[in-house]
């Protein structure tokens, strides 16, 4: 059973062209590569944290 | 991501190209992008573009810098409709990979069709629109924004399936199912669009197939705002109020109105154009009767005319022969009586008709010879007229009996033989008007009983006047001082005629008597 209602507010404004910037920059670009990164850097802060 | 060994950055691939290591790690990410990059392809070309956009939204979680994945993530947004999300997706790829990628093609592209975009940004707003038309409780108008936008863009999904879910808000199930096998079209598997199918198959039922199982090409749909979806004729999405059919139906209009024009309205106007002109070919009719009529009326004329022209100039000319013969006869008469030949002066004087005598001179000739004549020759004259009479000869006798009347006029007897030759001619009106003239002028005459007598043998004759024998006499009247002394001279001389009428009256007498009976006999 379908909630009209709900399934409305679903529907959100496209972007028009001008806005098409805006839309690239909010673009989550991050990928299993730079989570990778991350986690290896968050991995060698621990490490020298527990060295020192 | 860099090299482990070397610390060198790897970008888009797994052995480092500084010192050769594979980087097994970077291997498997790169695989599973790639893995997942297949699988967008392979969806993407059976038409499942949102299982598509799944596969390769995760091929570029795995790797953000896989432009094909990027590439074709692109294309299958623009397939969609969604075309500020193709442009991202060009030109986050292009960012990535700025040599020989297809990308910057495809941006290039639409920037060198501006109309293109703009109609593309066009249909962005009317879906907006609609949005808005929804947000304000304004479903009507939602519905045709949304009809207008997936007419403007077919492919444009989201649109279908906002479209059908107002339908089916609408309860209108017949159209939302329309709309939304026609998102299917575009999209197989896509699963807000299936969802609202199945709702839709759920509270209205599975739409019936025709005989041969294969849906009707064309459908009407039996709402307030119909729809027609081809099904089999491509991509375009057909609706009764899309401007080729408002077309359609003003030049059905115009065909209409011209025809109820040809067949009302010029009849009319021909019925009144004939009447018109009836009328005037009647007008003209009756005016060329007229001038018809006026021409013989005038040809009459003409006619008449021409004959009492011949006529006067027929008397004219007769005229002139009796003045020319009566001349002639006076200047004979005028010789005769100069050479004291009064019998042949009397004669001709006799033969000449006064009235063609118009000099005043030859009247005065004519005068003296007549009544120096007039007692030589009368007896003869009365007595060629009465044997003419006697004859038979009536127009002989009338001839004679003028004669003597023009040198006598008093001669009474010449009167009555007048009278009695007119009747046996059968002239009536003249025999009366000398029996008249004989009772009137003659009352002691011997001849009056008979005269009466056959007077009244002639019936009704109270509108016959008189004859006037003197009306033809040449008495001029300013002879009538110098003929004084003939005047004295003729009453001597018709005392004398009296006495020879006297004389003669046992012989006319006599005469008369024998010829009535011969008239009556006759």
């Amino acid at each position: 059973m379908i909630n009209f209602e709900e399934e409305l507010k679903k529907f959100k404004p496209s972007l028009e062209i001008d806005q098409a910037e805006e839309a690239i920059y909010k673009n989550d670009l991050r990928d299993v590569t730079d989570i990778l990164e991350d986690m290896m850097k968050e991995v060698k802060i621990a490490s020298g944290n527990k060295r020192f | 991501m860099n090299c482990i060994k070397c610390n060198m950055p790897l970008e888009n691939v797994y052995v480092c190209p500084h010192c050769g290591h594979v980087d097994k790690v970077a291997k498997k990410i790169i695989y599973s992008s790639n893995w997942h990059y297949n699988q967008g392809l392979a969806k993407a070309k059976v038409r499942d573009l949102s299982g598509a956009v799944t596969s390769l939204s995760q091929s570029l979680k795995y790797n953000k810098r896989n432009t094909d994945a990027r590439n074709l993530l692109g294309l299958i947004y623009y397939q969609m409709g969604e075309i500020v999300a193709a442009l991202s997706e060009w030109v986050i790829s292009v960012h990535f990979q700025e040599r020989n990628n297809i990308a910057a093609d495809y941006i290039q592209a639409i920037q060198n069709n501006p109309a293109k975009l703009k109609a593309a940004n066009k249909v962005i707003q009317k879906y907006n629109l609609a949005l808005s038309y929804m947000q304000e409780n304004n479903a009507d108008l939602a519905i045709i924004e949304l009809k207008r936008v997936v007419n403007m863009s077919p492919t444009y999904i989201r649109a279908y399936q906002l479209l059908g879910l107002l339908y089916m808000q609408r309860k209108q199930y017949a159209a939302a199912r329309k709309v939304l096998m026609r998102a299917v079209k575009v999209d197989r598997n896509n699963m807000t669009t299936l969802r609202y199918l199945k709702e839709v198959n759920r509270l209205h039922g599975k739409p019936e197939k025709n005989q041969h199982g294969r849906k009707e090409e064309f459908m009407q749909i039996n709402d307030p705002n119909p729809i027609v979806i081809e099904e089999g004729s491509g991509q375009n999405y057909a609706d009764y109020n899309t401007g080729f059919l408002s077309f359609i139906n003003i030049l059905i209009g115009i065909v209409i109105g011209a025809a109820v024009i040809w067949l009302l309205i010029v009849p009319s106007i021909t019925k009144t154009k004939a009447s018109e002109y009836n009328q005037a070919v009647v007008e003209y009719s009756a005016q060329i009767s007229e001038r018809n009529k006026n021409i013989d009326d005038l040809q009459n004329q003409i006619t008449d005319l021409k004959s009492q022209l011949a006529q006067y100039e027929t008397t004219a000319s007769n005229t002139v022969d009796d003045a020319g013969a009566s001349e002639q006869k006076l200047i004979e008469a005028a010789s005769n009586y100069l050479q004291q030949n009064l019998q042949d002066a009397g004669m001709l004087i006799a033969e000449i008709e006064p009235a063609a005598i118009t000099n005043a001179q030859e009247k005065k000739i004519y005068n003296i010879i007549k009544e120096a004549t007039k007692s030589s020759v009368t007896e003869t004259l009365y007595a060629n007229g009465k044997d003419s009479f006697d004859k038979k000869d009536y127009v002989g006798a009338i001839d004679g009996m003028t004669k003597v009347l023009r040198m006598d006029d008093s001669y009474s007897y010449a009167v009555f033989y007048m009278g009695r030759s007119y009747q046996l001619l059968g002239d009536t009106g003249n025999a009366a008007g000398y029996y008249k003239r004989l009772i009137q002028s003659y009352p002691n005459s011997d001849l009056i009983d008979d005269a009466r007598k056959y007077l009244n043998q002639l019936g009704d004759t109270s509108s016959i006047d008189a004859v006037d024998i003197s009306s033809s006499d040449t008495s001029d009247t300013t002879d009538s001082s110098d003929n004084s002394s003939d005047s004295s001279d003729n009453s001597s001389d018709s005392g004398d005629n009296s006495n020879d009428s006297s004389d003669n009256s046992g012989d006319n007498t006599g005469d008369g008597l024998s010829d009535n009976g011969d008239g009556s006999g006759e």
